[in-house]
């Protein structure tokens, strides 16, 4: 199985080769889909193949790497790593599938992705600190060119900021990870860059705390949790469609996921000393950022403020030290995911169409683009947590755990939610109801638009069926999730 | 007396001679031949490592070959030959094909390969001089070139103040332990504090640390570009070695740690300052080269192992880096009144894919982003500061790389994203330089990926 999940991850690197040398770009797009196919039947036949009641990592492969450096080729995944290399094998495809009219260097930009799929791919499965850093940061060069290229009127500096924030948090990360690996070889006398060596090591309460704080830069950038989250909107709104879905999607769950794999299990002591502070930054940004939400006229920057809002919200579970509340964390990622995504994928479709992001050029849209409309409504559901769509499950089971430690930030993060739900149904009403504001002019124009065509059909069906599995049977994603709380609480 | 000890030395000196008779025979148009004759000789330089039998001594034990000599006369060879294949082209489209660049550039290499197994001052002093006075002419040799003619004058006044600090230093060692031989010296007194203040400030100098940088920038815009490539890897790296070697037998006094943490602190900071403010991408290299002396300099502000083997490795793949840019350079300005002004590299690398790319690697690599091998570099400093427990210097690693990476990618976004015409197409590649850029980009990355490939060859 490990073999299994190497070819996945290596299969997107390969195809990237592949496509830079035929340099096609009929070549590009079929191959592109394909390998990202290919690669979410292997990540489905893994998910299906994965035993919940082992508790221990699965699929892995141990290969001997970089030796005198005590660095191996080691791979492996556990419930959360499983479920969020879904979300990316799945995500993949749904960028290919909607990205199949490009037309602007067609190439490179497959090429990108393609690059951009094995970096995310591996650093879910990772079980070694210096092959997950490797893709961590590997992991920016294709999404920089990403926004770089193919962005909108100020794609420079989004792009630039985007690196240099990213780039901010993962060279102290780079610190922690050296300080953790020269503490091991103090202790064992050997170095060794391997996750369960490092896992069973009993830090010191200063180390942890030095090197909760490091980590946590590299991870909290990432997330972004506030005050790191400047890059997020600006990237955001300047990314192509197909850049942001994967921004949104699964870029942004790379920072809570490593706080769940390293910062919780390998600094106990410290997860606990710090959570007020991470407690009260992410009751800043669910509260704060879901504000900003509101105050937004452009479509793509609300998204965004939402995300942070949203990922807030799994910060603050992650913490709570509580059995629910981890699980609820994990499956708002998942749920998160898609949710942003299909978000994304619907303000896209406007920018194709009506060439503007801004409210104050929409409205009513859905006399127009019916079919959009009801996907967009669909999208926005599942992120604001309606009964029976992902996101419910997911920040139910975060309040059920917060609340039963902490009930007072429980509360606020509730009212959090409140907010999701105004600054959505806003945005809805502005872009997809209003009629009054639009003038004679637009509804003449507007008269003619294009609904949704296939291939955003596929895309929307694959993440949007996806919310809805997710949110009426939650059964086998909980086990998931539980197979990695399980190796967190113990027990 | 041990001839095999020097056999590369002798192997280069030979060449040496060679070339200089051929350069008096043969006529202008054999310039290329020359230079490529001469790359040849650090490569059977090279060859000839293998058959030294180390350790071993010889000159009345003022010249010593260990392991960790052969590893950096190994990298010194290597950029040598590379510089050679690479700089032809680049004095013939300039119309300067002086038969001496050859052999100055091995004269030079002579001088580093003598410097590298010194252990005593006065064959450091000669050596050191026998390698700067060559580059002082090379970097003179631009034909109508003002600039050329500048920055030679200039590295060889700010040189020679480094020759006269070198001296006074080697007087006070000298006068605290009535030897010129480096070995261990235990107590601390004035003259000793002395010796490490002025010898210090030599070695600063030499690496282009702050506050001795001030030639950095002008001799690196003025000189002929395929030579940057040269002069600012082969000297530092020779000047590196012997400041491990210095680490490892004086680190114990604290006014070492003080001044070197020093020295780093402020080539880092200031260049990464200042080098946003440049406008030519000559000058934002330099400052990028002033400071990684802070980044190196930090590798031997404590005697420990991991420390001063992620620092020869970190500076083993640096070379490469840097190499590889200034050749890249070197190509673009072979197109007629191209000034390396940051407005001329608009859309080059759309234009000039390949050279584009190239830059952009090694851009990203001096950012320390993986797989390019810096970043393994910088991981294992972080490792061997982190075990010296100073955490300080270690953070100020940390926020100075930060610093940098906005300026390494404002050229990447200038050479790529930003719209407009680009006003230069870009140029050819002659095959000497395809060749340099290629083992440039294939170390990088090869040795990114596969680390132990160079790592089990650092001992010390």
């Amino acid at each position: 199985m490990g073999v299994l999940l190497m070819v996945a991850i290596f299969l997107p690197l390969i195809s990237a080769l592949l496509v830079a040398i035929v340099r096609n770009s009929a070549f590009s797009k079929v191959i592109s889909i394909a390998t990202s196919v290919v690669v979410f039947f292997i990540a489905v036949y893994l998910g299906l193949n994965f035993d919940w009641n082992n508790p221990s990592f699965q699929h892995t492969i141990k290969l001997p790497w970089i030796q005198p450096l005590g660095i191996s080729f080691s791979l492996g995944l556990d419930g959360m790593g499983m479920a969020l290399f879904l979300l990316t094998a799945l995500m993949f495809v749904v960028a290919f599938v909607w990205s199949v009219k490009v037309e602007d260097r067609p190439n490179l930009y497959h090429a990108l992705f393609l690059l951009l799929e094995t970096a995310c791919l591996g650093i879910f499965s990772a079980l070694d600190l210096f092959l997950f850093y490797l893709f961590w940061e590997f992991m920016l060069i294709p999404m920089y060119f990403i926004i770089g290229f193919w962005g909108h009127e100020r794609k420079v500096y989004a792009a630039n900021k985007f690196f240099v924030y990213t780039f901010f948090g993962s060279i102290f990360l780079l610190l922690g990870i050296a300080s953790v690996v020269i503490y091991g070889y103090i202790v064992s006398g050997s170095i060794s860059f391997d996750y369960f060596f490092l896992k069973n090591i009993q830090y010191p309460l200063w180390l942890q705390l030095v090197a909760f704080l490091l980590f946590g830069l590299g991870f909290a950038v990432k997330v972004p949790m506030w005050p790191f989250h400047t890059w997020l909107p600006d990237a955001h709104v300047e990314a192509p469609t197909a850049g942001s879905v994967i921004l949104a999607a699964v870029l942004l769950k790379m920072g809570t996921y490593g706080f769940v794999r390293y910062s919780l299990p390998m600094f106990p002591e410290a997860s606990k000393y710090y959570v007020p502070l991470i407690f009260f930054l992410s009751v800043v940004a669910i509260i704060y950022a879901a504000m900003m939400a509101i105050a937004q006229t452009h479509i793509k920057r609300l998204i965004a403020y939402s995300s942070i809002s949203h990922m807030g919200l799994v910060t603050l579970a992650t913490f709570a030290s509580n059995w629910n509340a981890l699980n609820g964390a994990i499956y708002m990622m998942v749920a998160h995911g898609l949710s942003s995504a299909a978000l994304f994928m619907s303000a896209g479709f406007i920018y194709d169409r009506i060439h503007s992001y801004h409210m104050d050029d929409l409205g009513g849209l859905a006399r127009y683009i019916p079919n959009l409309a009801i996907v967009f409504m669909l999208s926005g559901l599942v992120g604001i947590g309606f009964p029976g769509l992902a996101g419910f499950v997911a920040e139910f089971l975060i309040l059920l755990g917060t609340y039963k430690n902490y009930p007072v930030w429980a509360f606020i993060a509730g009212s959090g939610m409140v907010l999701g739900a105004a600054y959505f149904l806003y945005m809805y009403k502005r872009v997809m109801l209003e009629e009054e504001t639009i003038s004679d002019y637009r509804r003449e124009k507007w008269s003619h638009l294009k609904d949704l065509e296939l291939h955003h059909w596929i895309a929307f069906v694959l993440v949007l069926a996806s919310s809805v599995l997710l949110g009426i049977y939650p059964l086998p994603f909980v086990k998931l999730m539980e197979h990695t709380t399980r190796m967190v609480f113990g027990g | 007396m041990n001839w095999n000890a020097i056999l590369p030395e002798l192997v280069l000196s030979i060449g040496i001679l060679l070339l200089f008779f051929l350069d008096l025979l043969l006529d202008k148009k054999y310039f290329r031949f020359l230079n490529i004759l001469a790359g040849f000789v650090p490569i059977f330089a090279f060859i000839s490592l293998f058959f030294v039998e180390v350790p071993a001594k010889t000159f009345f034990d003022t010249f010593a070959v260990g392991p960790s000599e052969l590893f950096g006369k190994g990298l010194l060879y290597i950029l040598s030959s590379l510089s050679l294949f690479a700089l032809y082209d680049y004095f013939l489209k300039k119309n300067s094909p002086y038969g001496e660049i050859p052999y100055l550039v091995l004269l030079s290499t002579l001088g580093l390969s003598f410097f590298m197994s010194s252990n005593n001052l006065l064959t450091l002093f000669v050596s050191v001089e026998l390698s700067s006075i060559s580059i002082y002419i090379l970097i003179s040799l631009l034909r109508g070139d003002y600039n050329s003619k500048e920055s030679a004058f200039k590295y060889l006044l700010m040189g020679s103040v480094g020759t006269a600090l070198f001296g006074m230093g080697s007087v006070f060692y000298y006068g605290a332990t009535g030897s010129f031989f480096l070995a261990h010296y235990a107590n601390q007194n004035t003259l000793f504090s002395l010796f490490i203040l002025f010898f210090l400030s030599a070695l600063a100098l030499k690496v282009s640390a702050v506050p001795f940088h001030f030639w950095t920038p002008d001799a690196y815009d003025g000189a002929p570009t395929p030579l940057v490539g040269y002069i600012a890897t082969a000297p530092k790296l020779a000047v590196y070695m012997l400041l491990i070697k210095l680490t490892l037998l004086f680190s114990q006094f604290k006014l070492w740690l003080v001044l070197v943490a020093v020295l780093s602190l402020l080539s880092m900071f200031y260049a990464n300052f200042t080098a946003y403010a440049q406008r030519s991408v000559k000058r934002l290299l330099a400052y990028s080269s002033i400071a990684h002396a802070g980044y190196f300099l930090l590798g031997a502000s404590f005697s420990d192992q991991i420390l001063q083997r992620a620092l020869l490795f970190y500076l083993g793949v640096y070379v490469f880096a840097v190499l590889g840019s200034f050749v890249v350079l070197s190509a673009f300005e072979k197109q007629e009144g191209f000034s390396h002004h940051l407005l001329e590299y608009r859309g080059l690398g759309r234009e000039n894919p390949i050279l584009g790319v190239a830059l952009s690697i090694f851009l990203l690599a001096f950012i320390g982003i993986p797989p390019m091998a810096l970043f393994v570099g910088k991981l294992g400093m972080f490792m061997g500061l982190v075990k010296a427990e100073l955490w300080l210097l270690a953070f100020a690693f940390v926020v100075a790389s930060i610093i940098s990476a906005g300026y390494y990618l404002k050229l990447i976004s200038v050479m790529f994203l930003e719209e407009g015409e680009a006003r230069f197409r870009g140029s050819y590649l002659s095959a000497g330089e395809s060749f340099t850029l290629l083992v440039c980009l294939i170390s990088i990355l090869l040795l990114g990926l596969f680390p132990q490939l160079l790592y089990t060859y650092i001992k010390l």
